[in-house]
């Protein structure tokens, strides 16, 4: 605890404290806008953090996470229209309860319970990373090859819809962490004679390319007219009332925050799952669905509460589980601080310092949401198609800030492009990044251990850490096997419900 | 009540053919590359490779004959955005960003279907200005000489 607490006076530092207030800020407005997402946003940022303090750049990236997280409810519950993937299960009651003349009722509920889900959330990343981190001293290159292996594996499978263009995905991401100089040998990989990424593919260029382009061109084919939403009417909460929804919270908390630890789920997936266990933990369900606020409530604590705990296996092990967390993980690799248990060590006041940026960000944002909540409600009236070219010229100004080099433009042009065409054809891009960052350090690993081994193979599954990893990875592979067949067997059976065999007439 | 702004644009299976060919074709010059390696710098560039061939073929065996939704742009608007992206990339070297941005982003609103005309001037009038005020005189951030704003 006493690790933990060292970090707080470097978080409670101004320029720290400024860019906590401005990424909640952008965070929320981001989120407001239907189409944009946190990812986008931090993808958008991170080419302009390479001039910053560690805790300046860190602080304004978890502002914009928790902030974009509870932005995403202010088109869900005025508008019908998530704001962000995570708010799906916000609009089921959030829409309904604005339609009776409760808008503004429905959008604090949202606040303090998205505000409720990202305090726990953080509390749990400070209970929870440093426990983790000690148990990974124990890993050597054969485990972390095999943690390499599980989050790839994970998210690949558990993102796509088809397991085949998962991984294809994932390899595409590795082949990107591939290209340049052999760390070993020094011989040149996958550079095909272009001079300008012989010393590898900036990660900047890299996220920025796949995460903000296509969502911006995604824009241009809206409509044209603009989202309009209800008014702000009604009464706002009373701080009894919000005390009232304390159980709702820790129930769908927990889930938030046990989702976010497992690779590849996300807070569409938390929100979607503590909105349905708190319409089956409800003694009267009726009003679900038509305006009962513990649906808001349970949405926004659970997908907020991912939030935090998504980043423990970031932090401790290196290892990002979702899109959001490789941003953050790219954020620190551009400061020079490689997640792990190294940097708790080396780098303690930035690690537990960014840990309380992400409670501190959950308080600013209740503060946020209730003094601008007027101005926030205006985002919804952007037209798409005149922001969308907006934040190109912003990815083209980052990219070249970034770097100082045309060339850079270029590359990040054909991320986008390739994103762009690999999404209409049903490839996840998440598991390209993950695959980017984790691509790497899986092969450092198995080198690393085969040099050590003198090329034994069975170094790699000599420890019960690494046969434990295995089994993971081989049951996370069949899962999409058994959902087939599971898929087979459900339909074999309606369809026998439907034409039962005839009866045999005894005789 | 309003409506979403985008349904979704629908990608037909000539199209995802063409996509996992390209996977494939990917797969195929890491594999090449490969080839080049020696000992151990090999082993990862042959795996990613042959993976790549065999799940773009997979994915291409279970192409279903029947048009698909998207939740990306249509594949004019895409292709076009990145068209003038482009050509924002090569102006951008000569004329300075912001001055190429007077001109792309109008553009961009156009092809975003956006008609009105006095409202995407004033936009872009005013995010070049902020740009200019926060990039070069706040940061002073250095790019290329501007044309309009910066002089050459």
């Amino acid at each position: 605890m006493t690790e933990v607490l060292s970090g707080l006076p470097a978080a409670l530092g101004v320029e720290s404290l400024l860019a906590m207030l401005a990424g909640t800020l952008a965070g929320i407005a981001v989120g407001a806008i239907p189409g944009l997402t946190a990812t986008l946003a931090m993808a958008l940022l991170l080419p302009f953090t390479y001039t910053m303090d560690p805790l300046q750049s860190l602080g304004m990236m978890a502002g914009i996470y928790n902030g974009a997280m509870y932005g995403g409810a202010i088109p869900a519950i005025l508008a019908r229209i998530p704001g962000t993937p995570s708010a799906v299960a916000t609009v089921f009651d959030g829409f309904p309860l604005a339609q009776s003349g409760r808008a503004k009722f429905a959008l604090h509920v949202a606040l303090v319970s998205s505000a409720a889900g990202s305090f726990l959330s953080a509390v749990a990343l400070m209970l929870l990373a440093p426990p983790l981190v000690e148990f990974a001293l124990q890993f050597g290159p054969a485990e972390y090859f095999w943690v390499a292996v599980f989050g790839l594996t994970s998210v690949s499978l558990l993102l796509a819809g088809a397991p085949a263009k998962g991984l294809a995905s994932a390899l595409i991401g590795i082949a990107i962490g591939l290209v340049g100089m052999d760390m070993i040998t020094g011989a040149e990989r996958l550079v095909f004679g272009v001079r300008h990424v012989a010393g590898g593919i900036d990660l900047a260029v890299l996220l920025t390319g796949l995460f903000a382009v296509p969502p911006a061109l995604a824009m241009l084919s809206a409509t044209g007219k603009h989202a309009e939403g209800l008014g702000m009417t009604g009464p706002g909460i009373k701080v009894r009332q919000a005390l009232g929804f304390a159980r709702t919270w820790l129930r769908s908390g927990l889930i938030g925050v046990t989702v976010g630890v497992m690779p590849g789920a996300g807070g569409n997936f938390a929100g979607i799952l503590g909105y349905s266990e708190e319409k089956r933990a409800a003694r009267d369900d009726s009003m679900f669905g038509k305006g009962d606020p513990r649906g808001v409530a349970a949405s926004e604590c659970a997908n907020n509460a991912d939030n935090a705990s998504s980043l423990i296996p970031t932090l401790a092990l290196g290892v990002p589980g979702n899109s959001v967390a490789a941003l953050m993980m790219g954020a620190m690799l551009i400061q020079g601080l490689n997640p792990g248990p190294a940097l708790f060590s080396q780098h303690g006041d930035v690690v537990y310092g960014f840990m309380w940026q992400m409670l501190f960000t959950a308080l600013l944002m209740l503060t946020l949401g209730f003094a601008g909540a007027k101005v926030f409600v205006h985002m919804l009236r952007i037209p798409s198609a005149l922001l969308a070219p907006m934040i190109l010229v912003v990815c083209l100004l980052g990219t070249y800030a970034s770097t100082n080099s045309l060339g850079d433009i270029w590359l990040m042009l054909a991320f986008g492009g390739l994103a762009f065409m690999l999404s209409r054809a049903g490839y996840p891009i998440a598991p390209i990044v993950l695959g980017a960052i984790l691509g790497p350090m899986a092969e450092s690993s198995f080198r690393q251990a085969l040099l050590i081994s003198q090329g034994d193979p069975l170094r790699f599954v000599s420890s019960p850490i690494s046969v434990v990893l295995v089994i993971a990875i081989v049951t996370v592979a069949t899962l999409p096997l058994g959902r087939i067949l599971w898929r087979r067997l459900r339909a074999r059976d309606a369809r026998r419900a439907e034409h039962p065999p005839p009866l045999r007439k005894d005789r | 009540m309003s409506t979403p702004p985008y349904h979704g644009a629908q990608v037909g299976a000539g199209e995802r053919l063409l996509v996992h060919a390209a996977v494939a074709a990917l797969g195929g010059a890491v594999l090449w590359d490969s080839f080049s390696q020696q000992g151990a710098s090999a082993y990862f560039p042959t795996a990613i490779g042959c993976g790549l061939i065999l799940l773009s073929a997979v994915s291409a065996l279970k192409v279903v004959p029947r048009r698909l939704l998207t939740s990306e742009a249509t594949l004019v608007k895409g292709l076009g955005g990145l068209a003038l992206l482009a050509v924002f990339a090569l102006l951008a070297g000569e004329a300075g960003f912001l001055s190429t941005a007077l001109l792309f982003i109008p553009a961009m609103a156009l092809l975003g279907g956006d008609r009105n005309v006095p409202r995407v001037a004033l936009a872009t009038v005013s995010f070049v200005a902020l740009a200019y005020v926060v990039f070069h005189v706040v940061f002073a951030q250095s790019f290329p000489p501007e044309f309009i704003l910066g002089g050459r």
